[in-house]
Order: C-alpha cells, then sequence, then structure tokens
C-alpha cells in the first residue's frame, strides 16, 4: 500500500505536474472567488483543455482547482458577504461580521489554516478507506453493478434536499439521453434521428460544459450587473494571529473535518450540508452559543474544515461507485471518461497510481491555496466587481470553442448550446442536474450490466434476490423509495 | 395569469413538455426489436409515471400537497423571475453564437459575437467594446491555437468539414 502512496506522490512531483497543479490552484481560487462560477463551471471549462494532457497531468490539474475552490469562496464570503461557493455561505455567518469588526485578517488567517488542516484529515481519512474500498468491490458483478446504479441515482435524488421527484425526473431524463446512439449488446442505433453525430452518443463532456458553465453563464446575464456589489474598503490585517486561532481551537477542527469526512463520503449530499452540519455542531457544543452569528472565530474555523475534508472524502463515492459526492466531482467524472478512466469499481483496482495521484494533488492544492490565498485576498475580492455583461460572452465563448476542442468536432458546439439552454430551465424549474449527470455516466454502464445479467441469468429476475450484495442494494433501494413516504412531513431548512 | 387547480399554468409546463417528449422516445423505442428496447422502455414508462406524480404534486389540490409533501417537499416555487423576452434574448445570443461558429468558423464568429454582445447587450461604449473583443479574441487564439495546438473550426462556408 506504502508503494502506491509513493507512487502517486512520485507522478506528482514532476516539474510538469507542479506546473499545472499550481495553475489549477490559481484557477480554483478565481472560480471560486466569483459567485456564480464555482468548482463545476470551472472544472467544466478546463476539461476539454486537457484533451491533449496525459492523465496525471490531467489530474494534477483537476485536482489544484478542485483544492482551490473553497480558498477562494471564502475570501469573498468573509470579505464581502457574497459566498463564492454555496458551501462558504456558513463562513459567512462569523466571518463577514468579523470583517466589520475590522478583524478580517483574523478571519482569513483562521480560514486559511482550517482549510489546510481539514484537507489534511479529509486525505488521511481517504487513504484509511480506500484499500477497504478496493477489497469491497471485488464482490460486484455485473447484477450488483446494475443495482448499484439504481441505487446511485435513487441516492443522489434522494438527497437533493427534498426533491426526490424531480431528482428522480432528472435521472431518468439523463437516462433517455444516455440510450442515444450505437448499442454495442444489441447492434441497433437508436433514437438517433438520422444524424450521423449522434451515433456514438451523447458527448458526455460537451454536454457537461452546456448543463454547467453555460447554464450558469444565462442565468448570470439575466441577473445583470456587477456580481457583488462593494468591494471597496477591504482592511486586511493580523492575519498571523488567525493561523494560530485555528490551532487554540484545535477540537473544533477536528470536529470538522470529521463532519466533512463523513458527509463528503455520502454521495449526493455535497459541501453545504457538510460546512452548516460543522457550523451547527460547533454551535451546540460552545459553551457560548449567543456569540456565534456576530463574529466569533470557531464559526470560521468548523466550516472552512469541514468543506476541504468534505473535498478529499467525496473521492470515494465518485471514484469507487461512479457516483458523484457534489456537482463538482459531477462534471470530473467527465473529465476521468475523456482521459480513459470510467469510474466505477474497476477504478479503483486498474488507476491506482491515479488515485493516489490525484489525492496528493488535491491535497497539495489545499494547503498551497490556503497560503496563496492569503496573499491574493484583496485582488481576489476586486473580482466580484466585474461586470457580468464582460464575463458572461467571454466564458460563454471560451466554453462553446471548449466543447468543440474535446474532439475537433463542430457538433460539440450545439451540443453544448442546447445542454446550456436545458441546464437553465432546470435551474428555473428547480431540478437537480446532479441526477441528470450521474445518469449520464452510469447509463450506458447500467444498460449493458442488466443485459449481461439477463444473459447470465436466462431472463430470471430472481437472480438479484440469490446475492447477498444484491440483497442488500435491493433493500437500500426499497428503504430509499419508501422513507419520504413514511417520513413525516416537515418543513426543510432550505440553503441560502 | 391562468390558474389550473389553483396552480398557475406555466408551473406545469416541464413535466408536461417531459410527458410528451417521453412519449415520442416509447413510440420510438417499440420500433427497435425487444431486446434494443428492453431498457428504453421500462426506463420510458418510469418518467412517464414521474411526469404524472409531477403534474399533481404542483396542484393545490389535497391529492397534490399530500405528493408535494411526501415526494418533493423542498422544491422551490417556480415564479418567473425574469421576463420572457429576457429570457429569449439570452437563448438567442447563444444559438447565434453557435450557428456563428458553425457558419464563419472560431476567428471570426468569437470576435463578431463579443462585440455585438459588448456593445448592444451589454451597452458598452464602441471604443470598450472593441477593445474587449480583441484582446478576448487574441487570448482565446493563443490558448487554443497556439498552447493547445487545437485547429481551430473554419466554418462552413470556408471549407470546414
Amino acid at each position: 500500500m506504502l508503494h502506491l502512496w509513493l507512487s502517486g506522490f512520485q507522478t506528482l512531483f514532476q516539474v510538469r505536474q507542479l506546473l499545472f497543479l499550481g495553475l489549477g490552484m490559481l484557477m480554483g481560487l478565481f472560480f471560486g472567488a466569483i459567485p456564480g462560477l464555482g468548482g463545476a463551471t470551472a472544472l467544466a471549462l478546463l476539461t476539454p483543455l486537457t484533451y491533449g494532457l496525459d492523465p496525471f497531468t490531467a489530474l494534477a490539474l483537476a485536482g489544484g482547482v478542485m483544492g482551490g475552490v473553497p480558498m477562494g469562496g471564502s475570501i469573498t464570503a468573509i470579505l464581502l458577504n457574497a459566498p463564492g461557493t454555496a458551501p462558504s455561505a456558513a463562513t459567512c455567518l462569523d466571518g463577514h461580521p468579523l470583517a466589520q469588526q475590522g478583524k478580517a485578517g483574523l478571519a482569513l488567517g483562521a480560514a486559511a489554516s482550517a482549510n489546510a488542516i481539514g484537507g489534511i484529515i479529509g486525505t488521511i481519512s481517504v487513504l484509511a478507506i480506500l484499500p477497504v474500498a478496493k477489497d469491497l468491490v471485488l464482490l460486484f458483478g455485473p447484477p450488483e453493478l446494475f443495482l448499484l446504479a439504481v441505487l446511485g441515482l435513487i441516492i443522489v435524488s434522494t438527497a437533493s434536499r427534498g426533491k426526490m421527484l424531480r431528482g428522480l425526473i432528472a435521472g431518468g431524463l439523463g437516462l433517455m439521453i444516455a440510450f442515444i446512439g450505437y448499442n454495442d449488446i444489441t447492434g441497433v442505433l437508436r433514437f438517433t434521428t438520422g444524424i450521423q453525430y449522434l451515433w456514438d452518443g451523447v458527448h458526455l463532456v460537451p454536454a457537461l460544459i452546456g448543463l454547467f458553465a453555460v447554464a450558469e453563464m444565462i442565468q448570470l446575464s439575466l441577473k445583470g450587473g456587477p456580481i457583488a456589489r462593494d468591494a471597496g474598503a477591504v482592511k486586511i490585517t493580523s492575519m498571523a494571529s488567525g493561523l494560530l486561532e485555528t490551532f487554540r481551537h484545535w477540537p473544533t477542527v477536528i470536529r470538522g473535518s470529521l463532519v466533512g469526512t463523513v458527509v463528503g463520503a455520502i454521495p449526493g449530499v455535497g459541501g453545504t450540508v457538510a460546512s452548516f452540519l460543522s457550523y451547527s455542531m460547533t454551535v451546540r457544543a460552545s459553551k457560548n452559543p449567543e456569540s456565534f452569528g456576530k463574529g466569533n472565530i470557531q464559526g470560521v474555523i468548523a466550516p472552512e474544515a469541514a468543506i476541504n475534508a468534505k473535498d478529499c472524502s467525496c473521492l470515494i463515492p465518485t471514484l469507487a461507485f461512479g457516483i458523484p459526492g457534489g456537482a463538482e466531482m459531477a462534471v470530473f467524472l467527465g473529465l476521468l471518461v475523456l482521459h480513459g478512466m470510467q469510474p466505477g469499481p474497476l477504478m479503483l483496482i486498474d488507476h491506482q497510481v491515479e488515485i493516489y495521484g490525484l489525492i496528493w494533488a488535491l491535497t497539495g492544492s489545499c494547503v498551497l491555496a490556503s497560503f496563496i490565498g492569503l496573499l491574493l485576498a484583496r485582488p481576489l475580492a476586486r473580482l466580484t466587481l466585474l461586470d457580468s455583461q464582460i464575463l458572461v460572452p467571454i466564458v460563454t465563448a471560451v466554453a462553446l470553442l471548449g466543447s468543440y476542442a474535446v474532439d475537433r468536432t463542430i457538433g460539440n458546439v450545439v451540443v453544448t448550446a442546447v445542454f446550456g439552454i436545458l441546464g437553465y430551465f432546470m435551474i428555473r424549474f428547480d431540478y437537480p442536474r446532479i441526477t441528470m449527470v450521474v445518469a449520464l455516466v452510469l447509463g450506458s454502464a447500467a444498460e449493458r450490466n442488466f443485459h449481461q445479467t439477463s444473459m447470465m441469468s436466462d431472463g430470471n429476475l430472481s437472480i438479484y434476490l440469490h446475492r447477498n450484495v444484491c440483497l442488500v442494494l435491493l433493500i437500500g433501494i426499497a428503504l430509499l423509495l419508501a422513507a419520504p413516504l413514511v417520513r413525516r412531513p416537515q418543513k426543510l431548512e432550505t440553503a441560502p | 395569469m391562468k390558474k389550473v387547480f389553483g396552480t398557475p399554468i406555466v408551473e406545469y409546463i416541464p413535466a408536461a413538455v417531459l410527458g410528451v417528449v417521453t412519449i415520442v422516445f416509447l413510440a420510438t423505442a417499440y420500433t427497435y426489436p425487444a431486446e434494443a428496447r428492453a431498457f428504453p422502455a421500462v426506463i420510458g414508462w418510469v418518467v412517464i409515471v414521474l411526469a404524472a406524480l409531477d403534474i399533481v404534486s404542483r396542484s393545490e389540490t389535497g391529492m397534490g400537497r399530500a405528493f408535494k409533501n411526501a415526494l418533493n417537499p423542498g422544491s422551490a416555487a417556480t415564479a418567473a423571475t425574469y421576463s420572457l423576452r429576457d429570457q429569449a434574448g439570452a437563448m438567442l445570443w447563444l444559438a447565434a453564437l453557435a450557428a456563428l461558429l458553425m457558419a464563419v468558423g472560431v476567428l471570426l464568429a468569437i470576435p463578431l459575437y463579443l462585440f455585438a454582445s459588448l456593445r448592444f447587450r451589454g451597452r458598452k461604449s464602441l471604443i470598450t467594446s472593441l477593445w474587449i473583443a480583441a484582446a478576448a479574441t487574441g487570448g482565446i487564439w493563443l490558448l487554443f491555437a497556439e498552447v493547445l495546438r487545437v485547429e481551430l473550426y473554419r466554418g462552413y462556408f470556408f471549407g470546414g468539414a
């Protein structure tokens, strides 16, 4: 095992990889700082640009982005009360009051060190869990893999904060789209309407660029004006004492990191739940709960530690089962597919060195972004003054051109535009996009496993009842579907 | 706005459109051999049921509220935030860029789109629009053509395949 850790480490410690890691981290900070962009958009735009890169370099770049985004989001959350990413909204609660009291440096320093430590604790957890996950996935054959895909869709739907029905609909639509093209099991062309481009199916990366980057740009263009209102007089002092505060409140860091790790390992739950859960647990554990919301430094440390720990641990369901931990991970699945790595059980066996390289890249980026983020805090805050009417056309042009660059096919541009519009309508009518991505990624594999299972059992569905892992998965599916029907109606907490 | 079962009619549109699309999908699926349609047909029927549940859950009837509480309690209201004209405009600009890219290629489409978007949509001055369009096109060309070595599409009218 140590050999694999070191191999992963070695792949990262080369000039080229480190350069791309740094570049990704800077892009992550940039995209994280601008509300409305975030990690999913950054990865969607970057994925086609990695086409010519070897998998290690592409993963270093992606790891850099994912590690940089949370710190970027925290900077604008603290300084401007405008969280760059949804999970950073929890940091606003105490971070911005601290900034208003002239203690922005203290809050930023604490956020940076909590980010870095959270990332490291998350990494340690992943390194401990991965070997166990590897043994577990060896128990999976076609029937289990089929049920796992179904379970994945249902988990992500039920995790969509009280939008199970709409999540399932989005997943169903995603599956219908995934059926387009040549079916290698039956040798039949399906749903192509005579368009030759669709023989290979709907290309995943252009679709993801549309669903995330372009859809967000449509939304941003309708909003108009500057992204944040005032980045004027931000005073940043005493960052060093902020760095030390994190060590002084080490139980908060540990608790936040553990919350982030556990929440991250549950598919589809996402960083917002991790950061708010960590925050509320810290408030409950505090002897002075009324001080929260008014500038308590623990209110900054708790969510920040959770966010980065979550980023590491959500790699587990994403890589092992192809079920993303959040939108960013959903787009990351597309990057893996582009580089010939099919997420799922076999990934943990066939691409171990790449996985460990990615984990180190993500950790390195978390730590690096914390310190570079402190240096760049002021210019990053000013980024939010960018006029969306300038930003939107440029990002849209890069997105469409990026989708063309994936495999130099102009048809990709149309796919991106169509999925951009579809993605906008999904935002507008409140349908979660993650379930659609999961369906697009897992759709063809699910169908292949369904057919292979039918062949194994001569079409007898009872095969699913005679295998232990299948039974466990079936019970999981039944419980998840039944849960909303037996639960008492409750008012749900909505994320800001 | 006209209401049906206590809910604005626009609320029903997404699920209704999905229902129609799925019916077309199912009709197409049934033209394929049994093995090829087996899985798509199952999914199609499931989506039809889900779309029907979605329509019912959006209504302000007793059954609608019960479905919503059980299956969609966290769903947000979908009242129009932006005017239909603005939304259609945003999509037309996107469609125009895609069409321009296909017709005249990257090196003409990108500066034209950026300039037009900044000048007419963003209401920037002529000079600002010109220099931002030129600088962004230069940056895009540098990134894709020089750094990534992507052969930029020449456009249908200029021999692009």
